[in-house]
């Protein structure tokens, strides 16, 4: 056996036991909370941030969609303007053969003379029909039954019906 | 013993610790000192040093204001284009830059050479090109070439209403015309703004920032009328090619408002490169340019004189000659050919005529006959109320008064002006002032612009100032004598089929170098239709015909024909003639 007794431990200078209450430990449970809620409240301060920060890079981005739309829309209006130019349009309208009308055409409707009417092409032709005493050979004359009353602006029918004797063409 | 040497290690690692202890509070109190210098004795400046770099303080270009003819076509509008520039000290291939990208671009590589040489950091490729053509000269990833936002003036209409709209200058800023009249208007207001960016140039959001935002330029609205500009440019076009004239002048006017309807004129220019077909200058002589009217001043002559009472339509004038010598010996003396003789074009007996024949005819004669029976004043008095001799007032720059000459001390000046020699007109005066004779006497003050519309729909409207200048009694007279001159006077190829046209030629000489009269002429034609009602005055001058087209009913009636007549057909004007 070679167990050797213990020897009393020497007893580090400046060390005694002393008899006494059991050291209090600090509480943890609020800090861990407070550390807690802190961490919380400022990760969710940084989403908020960045969500804020996102949303205006997009604000500004959907700015210059709008900035670049208005552009094209003006480019597109400028398209339009030139292609709805008359100098574009009238060369175009001769290659095709088609020609400015050299004569005139009354249609005198006959019989209607709507003086109640505050439409002015009613009161022009009621106008013409009251100076006029005898139609001229250049002026179409047309039965009131063919005459759409209510829709003054039918004026293909007018036509077929009343230029078969002059001799213009339908439209 | 032992615990001495315990206590000898005890001290030495107090010493290390302390030590350490000491070399770290050195540290910390470094860097502490170091905090201190930067963020509170640096701060102002490292803080201005930062906002520096992340600022961008930018001028805002306010959109210059369109401009539409009275119907909302666009005469004028701004779009957004990019100007190309190079910084030549990053250039690392001049060469290829300037021949390549500046033979895409039409400029000179030579020239582009010179100025890539030097100390030059800003060189300009080419103002105001498409942003595609900018997108795609970028896109080849060349170093040193740039680009920047520049609007741009486009003109959709080209050259069809270059005479009014007139056109800007690189910078935008109006030159002539409406453009330079309305620049004030059309111009808006700049703003300003200053943000901060990231180096990348991605705008941070919640940066301090500053801005003042630009107020675009007012809208224009005209009274132009497309259509009807399109068919007074071609009838000069077409009017040039046949008569061989050097320049051809169409003013169109709403009689019943002063609207102007159309002003155009042959040879035309691009606005867009603001250079004319021929060479010759934008200046819109319908506007600026004075000329003898010859016959058709006799409108005015006449209207005084009917208007005063000194004679009637049927009034008998005896014993008109073909020629008249206002000075003894005037017609035989070669000094004196250019005042005091005065012949009518067509040679005739000595005859009697009435005053409509008179007017019909067109006889000098015979109106400086019915200009005698006139007080010496009457006529300045009728020429200053039809606005001769003075601006009208007209919203386009630069537009001439004309002249009158009446000096008292001339015997002969008031019988010259009579039948428009020794004035000195503009179409628009003339168009005006035949304008005045269809609005029953009412001389109205014709005018270009109608409105203006600003961006908070604030709207300024263009009122013209009017005055009565003959009777409506004399005016009807005075039409019906336009009415015969066209149905049976020198004006027949101004008949349009379906109306009832009145109007007065007019063929004065030019005068030569040498101050004498040659055999050059200025024809024109004044107008109006339909001649009971007038909604329409159309007057056209021609400049030099060529000879066998060199008098008003030759030149110029036949394109004042076909101007009226799509004019009327345009504003749907009821025929009120049997059409052929």
């Amino acid at each position: 056996m070679t167990a050797q007794p213990l020897r009393h431990p020497r007893m580090r200078p400046g060390l005694r036991v002393v008899a006494g209450r059991k050291a209090a430990r600090p509480a943890m449970g609020p800090w861990v909370v407070f550390s807690v809620v802190a961490i919380v409240a400022f990760l969710g301060m940084v989403a908020t941030r960045t969500s804020l920060d996102r949303s205006a890079i997009d604000l500004a981005a959907i700015e210059a969609d709008i900035s670049q739309a208005r552009a094209t829309n003006q480019v597109l209006r400028l398209e339009i303007g030139r292609l709805e130019s008359p100098a574009r349009i009238a060369p175009l309208a001769r290659e095709m053969g088609m020609i400015y009308p050299d004569q005139s055409q009354r249609l005198l409707v006959a019989g209607v003379i709507r003086e109640d009417s505050s439409d002015p092409r009613w009161a022009e032709i009621g106008r013409m029909a009251a100076t006029v005493v005898e139609a001229p050979s250049d002026v179409v004359e047309v039965d009131i039954a063919t005459v759409g009353l209510d829709q003054p602006q039918a004026a293909a029918p007018l036509i077929a019906t009343g230029a078969s004797d002059s001799g213009g063409d339908a439209p | 013993m032992a615990a001495r040497k315990a206590g000898k290690r005890l001290g030495a690692a107090h010493l290390r610790l302390g030590a350490l202890g000491v070399g770290l509070a050195l540290a910390w109190m470094g860097m502490a000192v170091r905090l201190y210098h930067v963020q509170v004795i640096q701060a102002p400046d490292l803080a201005e040093q930062g906002v520096e770099q992340r600022q961008i303080d930018r001028d805002l270009v306010p959109q210059r204001g369109n401009i539409f003819d009275r119907n909302g076509d666009p005469l004028a509008m701004t779009i957004e284009a990019a100007s190309l520039y190079v910084n030549p000290q990053e250039l690392t291939e001049p060469v290829y830059v300037a021949q390549q990208i500046g033979g895409l671009l039409g400029r000179d590589p030579d020239t582009l050479l010179q100025q890539f040489n030097g100390d030059r950091r800003f060189v300009y490729l080419k103002r105001q090109v498409d942003t595609e053509a900018a997108d795609e000269i970028l896109g080849f990833g060349l170093p040193g070439i740039y680009a920047h936002p520049e609007p741009k003036r486009v003109y959709p209409t080209g050259t069809v209403s270059s005479h009014v709209v007139g056109f800007v200058d690189v910078d935008g800023v109006g030159a002539e015309g409406i453009e330079y009249e309305f620049n004030e208007l059309l111009k808006g207001e700049p703003g300003q703004i200053a943000f901060e960016q990231t180096p990348n140039g991605v705008p941070i959001p919640w940066a301090p920032s500053q801005s003042v935002p630009a107020v675009p330029g007012h809208d224009l609205i005209t009274t132009i009328d497309l259509p009807i500009q399109y068919s007074a440019e071609d009838a000069c076009k077409s009017t040039l090619a046949v008569t061989g004239g050097a320049a051809c002048w169409v003013v169109v006017i709403e009689v019943e408002t002063g609207r102007i309807l159309a002003i155009a004129g042959a040879p035309v220019f691009d606005p867009a490169v603001r250079q004319s077909s021929d060479g010759s200058p934008f200046a819109n002589f319908a506007v600026r340019g004075m000329y003898e009217p010859g016959s058709t001043q006799k409108l005015i002559t006449f209207a005084a004189a009917l208007e005063e009472g000194i004679v009637r339509p049927d009034t008998l004038i005896r014993g008109v000659d073909d020629v008249i010598e206002l000075r003894p010996q005037a017609c035989t003396r070669s000094d004196d050919e250019i005042f005091g003789c005065y012949e009518d074009f067509d040679t005739h007996e000595t005859e009697d005529m009435t005053a409509s024949d008179v007017f019909r005819r067109s006889s000098n004669v015979g109106t400086i006959m019915v200009a005698q029976l006139m007080p010496p004043d009457l006529l300045g008095r009728y020429l200053d109320a039809f606005a001769f001799g003075q601006p009208t007032g007209l919203d386009y720059p630069g537009e001439a008064s004309g002249s009158i000459n009446l000096d008292p001390s001339c015997e002969v000046c008031p019988l010259s002006a009579a039948i428009g020699y020794g004035v000195a007109v503009t179409s628009v005066q003339m168009a005006s002032a035949y304008a005045a004779i269809g609005n029953d006497g009412m001389w109205i003050q014709p005018h270009i612009v109608s409105s203006a519309h600003g961006l908070a729909a604030e709207t300024q409207t263009f009122s013209p100032e009017s005055h009565r200048v003959v009777s409506a009694e004399t005016a009807a007279t005075l039409r019906q004598l336009l009415s015969e001159v066209v149905e049976a006077g020198t004006g027949i190829s101004a008949q349009i089929p379906g109306y009832q046209v009145g109007g007065k030629t007019g063929t004065a000489n030019k005068l030569g170098d040498d101050g004498r009269y040659t055999e050059i002429t200025m024809a024109s034609f004044v107008g109006m239709a339909p001649i009971d009602d007038p909604k329409v005055v159309v007057a056209v001058v021609v400049d030099s015909p060529s000879f066998e087209y060199r008098t008003g009913g030759l030149a110029a009636a036949p394109a004042f024909a076909q101007v009226m007549e799509q004019a009327l057909h345009r504003l749907g004007v009821t025929p009120d003639a049997p059409s052929g």
